[in-house]
């Protein structure tokens, strides 16, 4: 009867698991799955979103998406996003994190300082950058006019050329922390005694670095990476708050034109169009970089 | 696991109970406690409090009525009631800023239809004020805010420089060349948010076309559009004064909201802003020395030769409505009223400076009562464009516009931009 014992333990084993998982499904099911779901089907009607009468127009909106001038830069300054997330915090974050790991006196003091960005509310830290890029009374004006580069102070969110660095930079500033304290505690993970023994085979930091430190932070790195491309590609809140995608669109986001469309001007079914397709592209991009680092990992 | 279930099932059988409970019915039974939820966007402590205090007069009156009274900021505002008629859980009354925006919420059923109550008071209100509270002649909602939007200069300035306060543009742009020379700013202007710029150009294609044009192009009548010369000069004379500094540098990156370009105002390094009839408390609130001792206002000055005249003005304020689907309409109409009426004109004036649209208030300040002169003196009040026209288009009217700000857009293009998109919405021209 040995078999049947064992069966009878997984049976409850089973019971457990989804007796422990019912609560997260539940929460899950509600707030995402359904919500994807809705946002699907608001995408076929013409709602304003605040009427009982809607009209089914079956692809309607997505043609016009595809359409639409201004998703065209929404999605072009999303994917610019994408890339300097990538390619600025992640290494500055990696940098402060390896210095948190040294042996360097203050450690704690500095891991408290650079954390502080993460900190701030959002909406506190955009006031705070839109004060300081003002070109009246901002900071960023005053040190310019001191050194001599007065003639060049502009007003830095209100100009296309320069709104988007702008953003871009405060965006940066706030979430290098976050990626810095996952990486700290990445590099945390890592055994010293691979590093002593590297040592006593004559390696010095540079090849510990590149043969010890990179390699086992691959992981962590990796769910940064998705993290960070997810994030950028529906991030929404510093730019609603400093700009609101503006001046003339310069520094639009899928997610502001998203809220524009829908809350602003009324069209409900079209902003749930652009969520629909928010949806596909954060997917497709998640899918393809893990299938390709996954890859990598194994060579 | 069962427990589980279980504890579903209750879940699930209380929330559609919930949803459920309580069919329409015409007013309340003598007696039954009910509570009335207003919605409203004075945030500010003496707009709040003159709301309190009418909304306590109303339950003194009426002790079986609980009022919820909710203050929200401005832009949140819109996107809080917007997502609560949609989802089913809207306040009994709440505010609107009239024109297109109100439309949305009345084609979509959620505005009570008060023309018949109404009549019994519409006497008490001002012609401007009920005009901004229908739709065709339906009246939906009453005044609780009213005001023309002026241009607001520094006085101190005006005779430091010698300045007189200009009724032409010319004599305007006169004392701006002035004040410019004497490293002044002449206009302070947030343009951030885009509509605090729109008033300007408002103005000037009011000024130059008449208001008839702006009627005749949203109605898509007499052969007039959007792209008609008015609106193009008025967008020329806007980059005309960007490109000579009347406005300070990068102002379509200052917020107003949080203050930047008041703050140029009050600090004496801008002479002029250009804004509705909000200035007026704000400054009460924020700098009343400046208020006692600086501000003063005259009307948008005219262009010799041009169509406009001096008391077209541009202007605008809050209505606030009853949910079309409240289940105690009676007495929710009553709470309108109150919240609107004589004593709650005269604390809006005596608290925050602000007109409401009631007949009959006393005016002791004299800024005020020169504001007020301006409104009962105009002959036509245009709604902001912004608040006046379809959401859609009204984005469209407020992006060209920051774009001519700007310097990105010509007035032309601008112009055809709108146009376009008022086909879209509106129909083609006729």
């Amino acid at each position: 009867m040995v078999p049947t014992k064992r069966r009878a333990i997984n049976h409850k084993e089973i019971l457990f698991v989804v007796a422990a998982l019912v609560p997260g499904l539940l929460f899950y099911g509600v707030y995402n799955l359904y919500g994807i779901f809705m946002t699907f089907q608001y995408s076929t009607l013409d709602w304003t979103g605040i009427s009982q009468n809607t009209g089914f127009v079956g692809l309607a909106n997505y043609l016009k998406l595809f359409k639409d001038p201004m998703m065209g830069v929404a999605v072009k300054n999303n994917l610019i996003l994408m890339i300097t997330s990538i390619v600025i915090q992640l290494p500055f974050a990696l940098l402060l994190a390896l210095a948190l790991n040294s042996a360097i006196k203050g450690t704690r003091f500095f891991r408290t300082i650079f954390f502080l960005p993460m900190l701030f509310s959002t909406v506190a830290t955009g006031i705070m950058w839109q004060l300081f890029f003002d070109p009246m009374f901002g900071i960023l004006a005053y040190v310019m006019q001191q050194v001599g580069l007065g003639a060049y102070i502009i007003g830095f969110l209100a100009d296309v050329r320069t709104a988007m660095p702008a953003v871009l930079f405060v965006i940066c500033w706030q979430f290098i922390p976050f990626y810095m304290i996952i990486l700290k505690a990445g590099l945390t993970n890592i055994s010293v005694e691979l590093y002593e023994a590297a040592t006593i085979d004559g390696a010095n930091r540079w090849q510990a670095f590149w043969k010890i430190t990179l390699p086992l932070m691959a992981p962590t790195l990796r769910t940064s990476a998705v993290m960070s491309m997810v994030g950028s590609l529906k991030y929404f809140d510093l730019v609603y708050i400093m700009t609101g995608g503006g001046p003339s669109g310069a520094t639009e986001l899928m997610a502001t034109y998203m809220y524009k469309k829908g809350f602003v001007e009324f069209g409900m079914g079209y902003a749930s169009a652009i969520a629909g397709l928010m949806f596909i592209i954060c997917f497709v991009f998640a899918c393809v970089f893990l299938y390709v680092t996954r890859v990598r990992e194994a060579h | 696991m069962k427990r589980l279930i279980t504890l579903a099932i209750v879940m699930v059988v209380a929330i559609s109970m919930l949803s459920a409970a309580g069919a329409p019915e015409a007013t309340a039974a003598k007696g039954e406690q009910i509570t009335l939820n207003v919605w409203h966007i004075g945030v500010d402590v003496s707009r709040r409090a003159t709301m309190e205090k009418a909304i306590a007069r109303y339950q003194a009156a009426n002790p079986n009525v609980k009022v919820v009274e909710q203050a929200i900021e401005n832009d949140p505002y819109k996107t809080k009631l917007k997502t609560a008629m949609g989802g089913g859980n809207p306040p009994d009354l709440f505010i609107t800023w009239g024109g297109g925006w109100m439309e949305e919420f009345i084609k979509a059923g959620k505005v009570l239809d008060i023309s018949e109550p109404v009549k019994a008071v519409a006497a008490n209100y001002l012609d401007p004020g009920l005009s901004i509270s229908k739709l065709g002649d339906k009246v939906y909602g009453l005044p609780i805010t009213l005001g023309p939007s002026s241009v607001y200069y520094n006085r101190q300035l005006y005779d430091k420089y010698g300045l007189k306060v200009p009724t032409t543009l010319a004599e305007f742009e006169h004392n701006c060349d002035v004040l410019k020379a004497n490293g002044i700013i002449p206009i302070a202007l947030g343009n951030a948010s885009k509509w605090p710029g729109a008033i300007t150009f408002i103005y000037l294609s009011m000024r130059y076309g008449g208001a008839q044009v702006f009627i005749d192009a949203f109605n898509r009548e007499n052969g007039k559009t959007f792209e008609d010369e008015s609106f193009v000069k008025a967008g020329a004379k806007i980059q005309e004064w960007v490109r000579k500094g009347y406005y300070p540098e990068g102002m379509n990156g200052i917020n107003y909201d949080t203050g930047g370009s008041r703050m140029l105002f009050y600090s004496g390094r801008a002479a002029h802003i250009i804004q509705t009839n909000g200035l007026l408390g704000n400054t009460r609130n924020e700098a009343p020395d400046f208020f006692k001792n600086n501000l003063g206002l005259f009307k948008f000055p005219v262009i010799e030769g041009a169509k406009g005249s001096a008391d077209e003005i541009v202007g605008g304020g809050n209505v606030i409505h009853v949910y079309g689907g409240t289940k105690y309409p009676k007495e929710a109409f009553d709470l309108l009223v109150v919240l609107s009426d004589l004593e709650y004109g005269q604390d809006m004036i005596n608290g925050s400076s602000m007109i409401t649209g009631v007949k009959g208030i006393q005016i002791q300040d004299t800024l005020i009562k020169q504001q007020y002169d301006v409104l009962m003196g105009a002959k036509v009040m245009q709604n902001f464009y912004d608040q006046y026209m379809p959401p859609a288009l009204a984005e469209v009217h407020k992006d060209t516009t920051q774009a001519l700000f700007g310097l990105t857009m010509t007035p032309a293009q601008a112009a055809k931009l709108v146009e376009a998109k008022a086909v879209e919405v509106l129909g083609p021209a006729k």
